[in-house]
């Protein structure tokens, strides 16, 4: 394993260099680049239920308030035309104090019960964006986007002088611009959590996840590193909901962000390694990857192969959430603490040598 | 005579509609071990975590080192810093946690980095098997050793009164012994000790007064020799 302990920092570097290899290709480079947006929502989710222990079940809402902050700030339909710097700011800090407002009343509920209400959460602020026509445009989503990068820069900022391939776009909402801003952002993320994690809020945190009467005991405050954790949680998934906009140039149709995502997420954070950060990032690369990318990849080839139509049975995307039902299922019978699980459960679960009589 | 560290009048509390507290009042002076005995269900857990902040204390005052934590709301994670430390029932170690982070937690409130670092290194001379373990984690220990980590993790606060709750559960009869001499060599060093027990005959040998708690109200309270001699309590909590 010590050869494979520097796999994250490669495998930023690898992905940075993507673009530059000849095999590169705009398309598949504009998948990756949704890859790292849902990489932050997740890691964002992770530090709810994943530091925290609240088991949050509506992290979906907050990606699309995220989207729809950026829409709304950025769309002709409204008066605002912000840059998407400014917009992606705004959208961080509405996603988290959104966070902090609807779970400040519900403090003292655990576990289920607390699962139970942001799922109910999740699927108000799902019908709210559908059913608010007069700002969401309802089911047509918010287009198009096409703000500049910061203000004062216009949308179509001439970017010819930096192209990697000639054929590619020169807008800096196209690949590769916005896969090495997506990626950047992705890579920062990492490292701020990488330094929360070892803080006192960090620790306090873990505490609380293991025991709240014992931690409260100490000298914590429960409620306040609750409220942290949601803050810092919805506005990482408000973030990635803003570049996911961005990289749409809508905010798409609003079932994208409905309970499903929300699901999705957790099964990321679960398969990956509750907790910690590159068995996240690992579980998104794996289960989101298989989803937007592999699944079209051995669609194609099995259609050659067979040479018949796209009947739903005969595509493995037809099958793709029983493929997933199946690994998580297996998962949770052969390796429960997730494929590369935090450091504090390995030693707990795989300790039995030094475990006393 | 100074007055009491901890002075504890007429306190109510309870859970919903059901009062468990009926107008306790208890005392611990600077320098006691107090124990409190009582059979389950007399509100001895309740009366601690009302001290700790961590369940409300419905009426009464709670007067600890001159200051009233129930008419100036003192929060929870502010008791601890006032100077009163609890150890849980059931131990509640962090079980993630190595044995060390469990101790660290217990200093959370405190910002000296090197008291802390020395502190550490006094549970450790204190409690060998914790410094031999130190990098395992807390769940991994035997009970005793988690009982023993308790102890030290609620110490790392530096209270002036620890509260322990229940620190003979489940433990067996040896180890136990153990328990309760650290407890006195703890209160040699200068702190003071409210300590919760069913195990009645322990407890009352190594405290120098106590309080017996039947339904949320003190019925007997003597110097501990004295309690340990009673007939009344004979019967009642040591089996005769």
């Amino acid at each position: 394993m010590s050869a494979l302990r520097h796999w994250v920092p490669a495998l930023f570097v690898l992905l940075a260099a993507y673009p530059f290899f000849p095999f590169a290709e705009a398309n598949r480079g504009e998948q990756f680049t949704i890859l790292f947006i849902y990489a932050i929502l997740a890691l964002g989710l992770n530090v709810i239920i994943g530091y925290t222990g609240l088991l949050h079940l509506g992290i979906a809402a907050f990606f699309g308030l995220g989207a729809y902050t950026v829409g709304i700030l950025t769309v002709p339909f409204f008066p605002f035309q912000q840059s998407f710097l400014v917009a992606a700011i705004a959208a961080t800090l509405f996603a988290s104090f959104v966070g902090v407002v609807t779970t400040a009343p519900i403090l003292r509920l655990r576990g289920d019960y607390l699962a139970l209400v942001t799922l109910g959460f999740g699927l108000i602020a799902l019908y709210a964006i559908r059913n608010l026509d007069a700002i969401t445009e309802g089911t047509k989503g918010l287009n198009p986007i096409d703000a500049g990068p910061f203000p004062g820069v216009k949308e179509n900022v001439d970017l010819s002088d930096y192209q990697v391939n000639s054929e590619w776009g020169i807008r800096w909402y196209k690949y590769p611009y916005l896969y090495f801003l997506a990626l950047g952002v992705l890579g920062s993320v990492m490292l701020f959590l990488r330094n929360l994690e070892q803080s006192r809020l960090g620790r306090a945190w873990v505490a609380l996840r293991e025991d709240e009467l014992a931690a409260s005991c100490m000298g914590l405050n429960p409620a306040r590193l609750k409220l942290a954790a949601i803050a810092i949680g919805a506005g990482l998934a408000g973030l990635a909901g803003a570049f996911y906009a961005m990289s749409l140039r809508t905010t798409g149709n609003p079932a994208t962000y409905d309970f499903t995502l929300s699901m999705i997420m957790v099964c990321c954070i679960i398969l990956g390694g509750l907790g910690n950060r590159p068995g996240v990032l690992l579980g998104v690369f794996l289960l989101m990857g298989f989803d937007r990318i592999a699944t079209n990849i051995l669609d194609n080839w099995l259609q050659e192969q067979l040479g018949t139509g796209g009947k739903n049975y005969e595509k493995i995307s037809g099958w793709k959430l029983m493929i997933f039902g199946v690994v998580l299922i297996l998962m949770m019978r052969f390796r429960p603490e997730g494929l590369l699980p935090e450091a504090r459960v390995k030693r707990e679960l795989h300790d039995e040598e030094s475990k006393p009589a | 005579m100074s007055s009491p560290l901890l002075e504890v009048t007429d306190l109510e509390a309870g859970y919903g509609p059901i009062n468990v507290l009926h107008k306790l009042s208890l005392r611990v002076d600077r320098g006691e071990i107090v124990a409190m005995i009582g059979a389950n269900g007399a509100g001895k857990t309740t009366t601690l975590m009302c001290l700790s902040g961590v369940v409300k204390a419905r009426g009464g005052k709670i007067v600890l080192d001159g200051k009233d934590l129930v008419a100036d709301r003192v929060p929870a994670h502010n008791i601890v810093k006032l100077g009163l430390a609890q150890s849980p029932e059931g131990r509640k170690i962090f079980s993630r946690l190595s044995v060390l982070e469990n101790l660290e937690m217990g200093a959370f409130t405190r910002s000296d980095k090197d008291g802390v670092k020395a502190d550490i290194e006094k549970a450790f001379v204190m409690f060998p098997i914790l410094r031999e373990r130190q990098h395992q984690a807390g769940g991994l220990l035997s009970g005793g050793q988690q009982q023993m980590l308790a102890i030290a993790r609620a110490l790392m606060a530096r209270p002036k009164l620890l509260l322990l709750d229940e620190p003979s559960l489940g433990l067996a009869p040896q180890i136990v012994v153990q328990i309760f001499d650290v407890i006195k060599e703890l209160n040699k060093q200068g702190v003071s000790v409210l300590l919760v027990e069913q195990n009645a005959r322990m407890a009352l040998k190594v405290a120098h007064r106590g309080y017996v708690l039947e339904t949320g109200r003190i019925t007997f309270t003597d110097k501990a020799d004295v309690l340990l001699n009673d007939p009344r309590i004979r019967a009642a909590y040591l089996g005769e």
